[in-house]
């Protein structure tokens, strides 16, 4: 890593993440249909519903936090 | 050869690789059954194996010479080593039952233990180019992609396994994934190595081969012996109808095949073979009666339906877990047991169908239900483990009616087993079991309540014998799960291969590091140990829970990488590392402690999910919190990923310390792991995130 560069994900990173997300989604889709396993199938089921609660639930904190961002950045102005 | 060759972004070489080593990995634990017979049994060890390899690399991640331009030839020795050790059948010791085992020779456990170390030498390229990565890219970002690599190559292999397996075309994909790393002019060498790797592969495999999730599967003709891929056509109707030998890794398993004589014109060898397959199957009728609500459990190829049918069941549930078998009896069993109406097949695991059935059976029957390999390669137990187990019997028995029958078949090797199978059933239905038994081969029989008539003295070959007193051997239980076993120790075989690896380890650390390892590295190692013992943990737990089935455990490997990649983000969010991280961990750990097991199983199918999706992640998240902040700021970050996965390996290992002790004992290892990796960091510097400090 070259020095001053950011620990953070790009855009563009984001970007692919989502669409290697969905992309991993539907072949997990796919073999969870096609592998006739109730008991599997029921756990896919769960475990891809917990995954898109947290990712809404994240979504929603970051907005919020975004959306309070200016008021901070105001009162951080302010004399002490 | 340095990552910056490529024109690739070196982010997607970090996908391109972590994906190319899961797929390697799984790849090749799934294909070396089928040529070394029974490394079936040290799948876990394999995959540990695999762990060396990739962090000895990345800890010469920083090294002049670099190793990826010699991967084709590295895979080629590990391939052409694994052809000239086929057929290999090693031995054990007495203190584990293996099936189609030979006596054991330290030649034997010398070409073993040289297998795993061809397989790790396969993974050090890889390791090192990752390694290099590391040190290149920002570390989190690198992290999310190593761990989206990975998370894809598993699910790609899972989709590979479900839909068509072939090793020569899962390692050509290999080949090209490496190709697409390397420039044009390396081509010109490593095709043609890659072409030898994939003919010896194709030359080794036979043409009429099937594979299961669980099995490399080959079908034979009972007569001619040789391998067929289609049965005859009116294969039910026809006189003299041929029967088929089912064998998987190399072993026997069952037979296809009628067990109606009069469909034989008397005198062949098939017509002897029908007549005693319906004798042997007809015992649980001959102590107990008609029976007419039956379930059968590790139905296979559909013997124990045949039986059943044939002494006049109205209904049969027949449970098997490997769909394959079950396609492989409908297509060659000439009495085609699972096409009949009254029958009803369900592809499940044995333990997970009892947790679900309904009581109100006339017969229970473990049906010569034995397993030929381990459930998965991130475990050490079998793909039996649960189902012969007192808690496993003990439900089973639960569902018998009034008049009901128990009834387990079992072929065994050694006398131990057939005396730990006699306390197992005994300690579940707190009833003496009837023992028929002829040598090798019993059948224990336990009614509900009373049987209509006074059990006969033999059937067939096998004579009621009385066991006198109670056989001092521990019965398996959901806590020590290890049918095969003769007692709580871990055999000297796993020793001989875990020492062996463990010292290599060693060795190759010492060159690698020396006196570089610092507290910093062996923070990260012990991360490594507790991560690997609580995915583990978090598999066999979800395996009692829902079945030891391949979609389970792909599923949990799932969950577990889409948790630590989930904490990596949140790691991006956190302004840096705090020990308070290590509370919410302990807290979670101490849940999954103190809430038993068997409190989760005997939660509805409800219950059970949402704990396993809302609980059992928990402490893989904190762990993984701890790991990210700490190596977002790594001095070395190839250094302390090595060291990292090395510790894994170290977890794996230690698993194998739940043969003795027994699994719950397990869990305080995970917490021991977690505490010491807390206690580097304390004797360090108090207060200070371990990033902060030079590797």
């Amino acid at each position: 890593m070259k020095p001053g560069q950011p620990d953070t994900f790009t855009p563009a990173e984001m970007r692919a993440f989502r669409w290697l997300a969905l992309i991993m989604g539907v072949i997990l889709a796919g073999i969870s249909i096609l592998s006739d396993e109730p008991a599997g199938q029921f756990l896919a089921a769960g475990l891809v519903t917990a995954i898109m609660i947290s990712a809404v639930a994240a979504l929603y904190l970051l907005r919020r936090r975004r959306g309070r961002k200016p008021d901070r950045a105001k009162q951080d102005t302010r004399p002490s | 050869m340095t990552f910056a060759a490529s024109k690739i972004p070196p982010r997607w070489q970090m996908f391109i690789l972590s994906f190319t080593a899961l797929f390697l990995e799984l790849m090749v634990i799934r294909w070396v059954p089928s040529v070394v017979r029974l490394v079936a049994y040290y799948a876990n060890l394999m995959l540990l194996s695999s762990f060396l390899g990739l962090g000895v690399g990345a800890m010469a991640a920083s090294r002049k010479w670099r190793l990826f331009g010699w991967f084709p030839v590295l895979l080629a020795g590990y391939i052409g080593a694994l052809l000239l050790s086929r057929e290999l059948a090693l031995g054990s010791s007495d203190a584990e039952m293996r099936f189609g085992a030979l006596p054991p020779q330290v030649m034997n456990y010398a070409i073993l233990f040289g297998l795993f170390v061809a397989n790790a030498l396969v993974f050090v390229p890889i390791g090192q180019q990752m390694g290099a990565l590391f040190n290149a890219l920002p570390r989190l970002s690198a992290y999310a992609w190593d761990l989206g690599g990975s998370l894809a190559g598993t699910l790609c292999f899972g989709l590979f396994s479900l839909l068509h397996f072939s090793p020569v075309a899962g390692m050509a994909a290999v080949t090209l994934l490496y190709l697409s790393l390397v420039p044009w002019r390396r081509w010109l060498w490593a095709l043609p190595v890659c072409g030898l790797v994939l003919a010896g592969m194709f030359t080794a495999n036979d043409r009429a081969t099937l594979w299961s999730p669980y099995y490399h599967i080959l079908v034979r003709d009972l007569e001619t012996k040789q391998s067929v891929t289609e049965p005859p056509p009116g294969l039910a109707t026809m006189r003299d109808p041929p029967a088929y030998v089912v064998s998987v890794n190399q072993d026997f398993y069952h037979v296809d095949g009628s067990q109606d004589p009069a469909r034989y014109t008397p005198g062949s060898r098939t017509a002897d073979f029908a007549a005693k397959q319906q004798a042997q199957y007809r015992v649980p009728y001959a102590v107990g009666g008609p029976r007419a609500k039956v379930l059968v459990l590790g139905a296979g190829g559909g013997a124990d339906v045949q039986g059943a049918l044939a002494n006049g069941a109205d209904h049969v549930d027949a449970v098997e877990i490997d769909p394959v078998l079950a396609a492989i009896s409908r297509r060659f069993n000439a009495d085609a047991p699972y096409l009949d109406p009254r029958v009803t097949l369900h592809v499940d695991d044995a333990r997970s169908f009892l947790s679900r059935a309904q009581p109100g059976y006339d017969l229970v029957t473990f049906g010569y239900l034995d397993s030929q390999a381990l459930f998965s390669s991130m475990s050490n137990l079998r793909l039996d483990g649960y189902v012969y187990t007192v808690e496993s019997i003990r439900t089973a028995y639960g569902l018998l009616n009034e008049r009901g029958l128990l009834v387990l078949s079992f072929g065994y090797g050694q006398h131990w087993l057939m005396l730990k199978l006699y306390r197992m059933v005994e300690e579940a239905t707190g009833r003496t079991p009837l023992l028929y038994h002829s040598p090798g081969h019993a059948v224990f029989c336990v009614p509900r309540t009373w049987l209509p008539a006074r059990p006969p003295q033999e059937i067939n070959d096998l004579k009621l014998t009385e066991v006198v007193g109670r056989p001092k051997i521990d019965p398996p239980t959901d806590d020590w799960p290890f049918l095969y076993l003769a007692r709580k120790a871990v055999p000297p075989d796993y020793l001989i291969v875990i020492g062996g690896l463990l010292l290599l380890s060693l060795v190759s650390v010492g060159a690698l590091r020396g006196r570089s390892f610092g507290r910093n590295d062996t923070h990260f190692a012990l991360l490594g140990m507790g991560f690997l013992l609580l995915e583990t943990k978090s598999i066999t737990d979800c395996s009692l829970y829902f079945g030891a089935t391949w979609l389970v455990t792909l599923l949990v490997v799932l969950g577990v990488l889409l948790m630590v990649l989930a904490s990596n983000f949140v790691a991006g969010r956190v302004a840096r590392f705090s020990f308070w991280f290590y509370v919410p961990l302990f807290v979670s750990l101490l849940l999954l402690i103190v809430v038993p097991r068997e409190a989760v199983l005997a939660l509805g199918f409800g219950g059970r999910l949402a704990w396993t999706v809302l609980v059992v992640p928990l402490p893989v998240f904190f762990a993984g919190l701890i790991f990210s902040t700490g190596f977002r700021e790594a001095a070395d970050p190839a250094a302390l990923f090595g060291a990292n996965l090395i510790g894994a390996m170290v977890g794996g290992f230690s698993e194998y310390l739940g043969m003795a002790v027994g699994s719950h004992h397990l869990s305080y290892l995970v917490i021991a792991a977690y505490a010491g990796s807390l206690l580097c960091l304390l004797r360090d510097k108090p207060g200070a995130a371990p990033a902060a400090r030079p590797a």
